[in-house]
Order: structure tokens, then sequence, then C-alpha cells
């Protein structure tokens, strides 16, 4: 009597296990080409919003890996060059989209992903904007297109390789501004050393 | 009818989740840092409640007694990875925010709880709306705490700020800000109830 028990207690835990992985596996199929299409979309508007003049970026790999973009304008001329960038911040890591024209000075950053303490690391993705929740509820003032986050415009214009001392750390945040400054000129330092030889 | 709305508001009000049984306070505080956050995961919740509610009460008769806590996680864990993927390919923003938080609603005790509780003894119905109304409890004591910290925390509503005069209590906006608002808010709500009654 025992043995006929445990038969049907797996018995009943292998239909009920068959019968959930076969929902998820309809449900991973339509939604599978959708989620990949969404980090594909993610990838290249984060690449526009550094070099917004270039028409076209082509990945150089280095083995399996994207290693940077080559950025070409309408003409298929080299206008700049677009990496990723990452470093452990307070608490998490900090991934930075960066771009950069071909003296190495940089267009525009963005940090894609961070995980900072809400309040003070989270400065590094904050953004002004002008219009308060009582304009946009009670006056019906349409919300404009948010501005660039304030630390990161910072970056606009200088050299990537020499950041240091030339961008104004984050109050609070010194270790979370620290990472995003540090991984950034690392990572151009090598790039750029790649770009140099042709790599 | 009136039975089912009966199961449905005593989730919302008399066995609210968070402040009257007390349970899945984990997610809860973690991500009640702002309204969006809170409403997407309370959402989140209340769909694989109502929908794991459903699947067990049909299946109760056929789950022995036995090993009815591994069968309960099976149908829970699959309804979280549907709510996972979704989002991963519709709000990837949001996703986003929410990290880590939406695949441990697995263990989110209060959807094992009612699945212990109330959907392995009742019928398909009443455990539907069991679910539904716990759901909603849940979502509706997540935007409630969600706003005073949003607000007071970091001076925002749905992502806009309130004023720019105001200066945010930071603490509100960690960790121990939510213990204090929680807290505070238990309190409040248990002393109006027992001023009614």
């Amino acid at each position: 009597m025992l043995k006929s028990n445990y038969i049907k207690y797996a018995f009943t835990l292998a239909i009920i296990c068959l019968a959930a992985s076969g929902l998820l596996s309809v449900v991973f199929n339509l939604t599978q080409p959708k989620i990949l299409y969404q980090k594909m979309l993610e990838e290249e508007s984060s690449l526009k919003d550094v070099l917004p003049e270039a028409a076209n970026f082509e990945p150089v790999k280095e083995g399996q890996e994207t290693a940077y973009y080559r950025a070409a304008d309408k003409d298929g001329k080299v206008i700049g060059y677009a990496f990723k960038a990452s470093k452990k911040g307070y608490s998490s890591d900090i991934a930075t989209m960066v771009g950069v024209d071909t003296e190495g000075v940089i267009t525009h950053i963005k940090v894609l992903s961070q995980n900072e303490t809400p309040g003070l690391g989270t400065k590094i993705v904050e953004v002004i904007q002008k219009e308060t929740f009582w304009d946009i509820v009670v006056k019906r003032v349409k919300p404009g297109q948010p501005p660039a986050p304030w630390f990161q415009k910072q970056f606009d214009g200088k050299k990537a390789v020499a950041l240091s001392g030339s961008i104004d750390v984050i109050t609070g945040a010194t270790v979370s501004s620290r990472a995003v400054i540090d991984s950034i000129q690392d990572k151009a330092k090598q790039i750029m050393e790649k770009v140099k030889y042709g790599q | 009818m009136k039975k089912l709305w009966f199961e449905f508001i005593k989730g919302v009000w008399r066995e609210n989740p968070i402040f009257f049984i007390v349970l899945g306070l984990c997610p809860a505080l973690a991500v009640s840092i702002s309204v969006n956050n809170a409403l997407g995961m309370g959402l989140a919740v209340t769909f694989v409640l109502g929908c794991s509610n459903a699947i067990i009460s049909m299946v109760r008769n056929f789950i022995p007694d036995k090993i009815r806590i591994p069968c309960f996680i099976v149908v829970i864990a699959t309804f979280v990875s549907i709510v996972e993927m979704v989002l991963k390919a519709y709000a990837p923003a949001l996703d986003r925010s929410l990290g880590i938080f939406v695949p441990l609603i697995v263990v989110n005790c209060i959807i094992l709880g009612r699945a212990e509780a109330f959907a392995s003894k009742n019928p398909f119905l009443p455990s539907v709306f069991d679910g539904l109304g716990m759901g909603a409890g849940f979502t509706l004591a997540l935007l409630l705490i969600s706003f005073i910290r949003e607000t007071l925390g970091s001076g925002k509503l749905a992502g806009y700020s309130i004023s720019h005069q105001f200066e945010p209590v930071l603490v509100l906006s960690l960790a121990p800000g939510a213990l204090l608002v929680l807290g505070l808010l238990i309190g409040g709500i248990r002393w109006i109830k027992s001023l009614r009654s």
C-alpha cells in the first residue's frame, strides 16, 4: 500500500510539472523574439543618445564580445567611437555608454544601469524636470522633453582619457560619482589605444 | 454573488495581507520607493495570486495532502515566470526597476499562504475572488506606503517633483524609512479599526 502511494505522488507531481513546462514553453516562444527586440532597441537608442550625429554604428568585435562601436556619418566617414564602461559603485555595478569623437573628446555619456542608494547614489541619473506634479495635474501643462541628467552633462566636451579633476563629484555620492568617472577614463585609455593601432 | 463580493472585500480591508495578516513584507518594503514601482509590483502579485488560486482550487481534489506544498510551488512558479517574461517583453523599464523582486514573488508568503489557507479548501469562484481581493489589498497597501515614502522621501510623485522648494526627508526612501512608515501605518490602521468596533 505504501509503495503504491509513492508512485501516485510522483505521478501527480510529474503531471503538474509537465503541464507547467508546456505552458511556459508556449509563453517563452511568444515573448522571446519581443525580448530580444527590446534589448536591441535599447542598445541602439543608447548609441544614438551618446553620438547623435552618427548615422551608422559598426560593432568592432574582439572574439565574441563587442569591444567598441565605430560610428560613421552619412558618407561613411568615421566621426567617433562608442563604448560601454562599467565599474562597481557603492552598491551595484554602474554601466555607462560613452560616445567620443575621433580626438577622444566625449560627446555625451549615458548611464545604462545602476542600482545605487536612492536619493544619494541615484543622483548620477537624476533629471531636474521643470514642470512639477501640480503643473501637470492641476494646471494641465504638457510635460516637456526631460532634460539630460545634470551629472552626466558635465562630461560633454571633456577629454575622455583625462577626466580626473574636471568633473564635480556629487555631495553624498562620492563613490558612485568616482565609479562613473574612473570606469570611463580607464576604458577610454584602452579603447583609444586600440583605435590608434587600428585594431 | 454577495458571498463572492465578501471574499473579495475581506482581502482589501478586514484581512488586508500587509496591515492585518502581515505577510509578504519583504517585497513590500523594498519596492515601495515609488508609486510606479508599487503599482507594477501590486498588479504582478495580483495576477499571480488570482491565477494560482484558480488552478489550485481546480486541482485541489487530485493533489494528495502529503505533496501539496511542492505542487503549489510549481503552480506559483509557473505564473511568476510568465509575469517575468511578459514584463521583459512589454515593459522593460518597469522590469528593470523592479529587478530581483519579480522572480522573488515565488517565495512571497501571501501567495503560498492563500493557496494553503483558502484555495486548497474552497471551490473555484470563491478562490479566484479571494486571490484577486488579497492582491487588491496588497496593491492598495503598497500604494499607500509608497505614496508616503515617495512624496516625503524624495519629494516626488509618479516621478515628477511636487515642489522645487521642498527638501526631502531622505531617510524615508532608505530601508529604515520603509520600516518606520510601515510600522506607523499598521499601528494607525489597527487603531482606527479598534475605534470602529
